[in-house]
């Protein structure tokens, strides 16, 4: 009685903590939002179910992530197109409307950015996550963590650089 | 450290600085430079993923029940026994009972366009437009700016819901390629003006909040 109270006390508190960037997290992947609080609500109950595997405390949210990341693909796998493995270009382009508002033109740039590269940069910028953590979510080694989020971050900054309603944004 | 090594690291995650990234950026005035425009990157980044969050989320999946799996794996399991008896009279439910069909489109307009616009999300017009060619439409010139596209629950399956800037504000249209009508459903309700209209094997329809507005919409569809 008492390890289930506790249990659901602790569950709460992770549903009240982290709720919030899990959406997100799940708007960003399937980007739609009525399927993003269904993987929420989806991932919540099988983090209920699989309480006893969380052993360190501090790593909820982390867990978390993986368990909703595993959710999504579970549920949307038969629906998109297969990833080419390996096709890492140098230097990753994304186009942009010189006519679409600034914070506009970032969000739809972080839709186009191919899904193995928006996945650990939505991991960093919204779970706050190490390139290591990153890594052990998503099943691949550090490094190529790093390559990824480089890249990113590269055709994101080039896209900021080239629209001028984002670079008069950032002006100081 | 080389200016390559610092920007590659900063690049790949600019909120763990070592030792050896501060030292370098505190001797490098041009690596400084990169840093700082790239903070205010993070910054819009961070603004930019940063969606509004639905009301009551939390409260949602606290619900009794909504974490008792084997409960509704269970009911799951017997839903889908249903679903599938039942599945193609789901779709013809807007034919069934217009007057349902008409109040829960106004209460989804009502309720989930605010959080949309919030979400300013304008989607990729070639699922509209192909969503659109399905039931024998295109997308009229004139239409306005389009401020949200995105896939929505609507009664008896899915649409495409958008929501356009026209010259006298805000105007919904959502198109059901899979929910037939039988005829045209005029609707009102929740501060709202709307027309539901067959098309194709489907449905569409057109809402806003007056009624000059919505008669200057159906012109572009007519």
């Amino acid at each position: 009685m008492l390890f289930k109270g506790r249990r659901q006390a602790g569950f709460e508190t992770l549903v009240r903590a982290h709720s919030g960037d899990l959406y997100r997290f799940a708007y960003w992947l399937c980007r739609d939002r009525f399927a993003a609080e269904d993987l929420v609500q989806e991932a919540y109950a099988r983090a209920w179910d699989a309480w006893e595997e969380l052993r360190e405390p501090q790593a909820a949210k982390s867990w978390l992530f993986s368990i909703l990341r595993n959710e999504f693909l579970r549920q949307f796998e038969r629906k998109r197109p297969p990833i080419a493995e390996g096709v890492e270009p140098e230097d990753l382009e994304l186009p942009f409307d010189p006519d679409i508002p600034g914070g506009l033109a970032l969000r739809q740039a972080l839709e186009r950015l191919p899904e193995t590269y928006r996945e650990p940069l939505l991991c960093q910028v919204l779970g706050g996550f190490s390139c290591q953590e990153i890594g052990h979510m998503l099943g691949i080694n550090e490094a190529a963590v790093m390559t990824r989020l480089t890249r990113a971050r590269k055709a994101l900054r080039r896209l900021v650089e080239g629209n001028p309603g984002l670079a008069r944004e950032e002006a100081p | 450290m080389t200016c390559l090594d610092f920007r590659r690291q900063l690049l790949a995650d600019p909120y763990r600085l070592n030792a050896d990234l501060l030292e370098h950026q505190s001797a490098c005035p041009a690596c400084a430079a990169f840093a700082v425009r790239q903070g205010r990157i993070e910054e819009q980044l961070q603004e930019s993923v940063r969606i509004p969050v639905p009301d009551g989320l939390a409260d949602r999946i606290l619900l009794p029940g909504q974490v008792r799996r084997t409960q509704r794996r269970t009911w799951l399991a017997l839903a889908a026994g249903v679903v599938l008896a039942t599945g193609s009279l789901a779709a013809l439910w807007p034919m069934l009972r217009p007057a349902g069909f008409a109040e829960e489109l106004l209460a989804h307009v009502a309720e989930h366009e605010p959080l949309e616009l919030a979400i300013d999300r304008r989607g990729d017009p070639r699922v509209l437009a192909n969503a659109l060619s399905g039931l024998g439409l295109s997308l009229p010139a004139g239409l306005g700016e389009v401020r949200y596209l995105g896939r929505c629950p609507v009664p008896g399956g899915t649409g495409e819901h958008v929501i356009v800037q026209t010259p006298l504000g805000n105007a919904t249209l959502i198109v059901m390629p899979g929910q037939p009508l039988n005829s045209q459903v005029v609707m009102s309700g929740r501060g709202l003006h709307g027309v539901a209209r067959p098309a194709g094997r489907g449905s569409y329809a057109l809402l806003a909040d007056s009624e000059t507005k919505l008669a200057q919409l159906e012109t572009l569809f007519r």
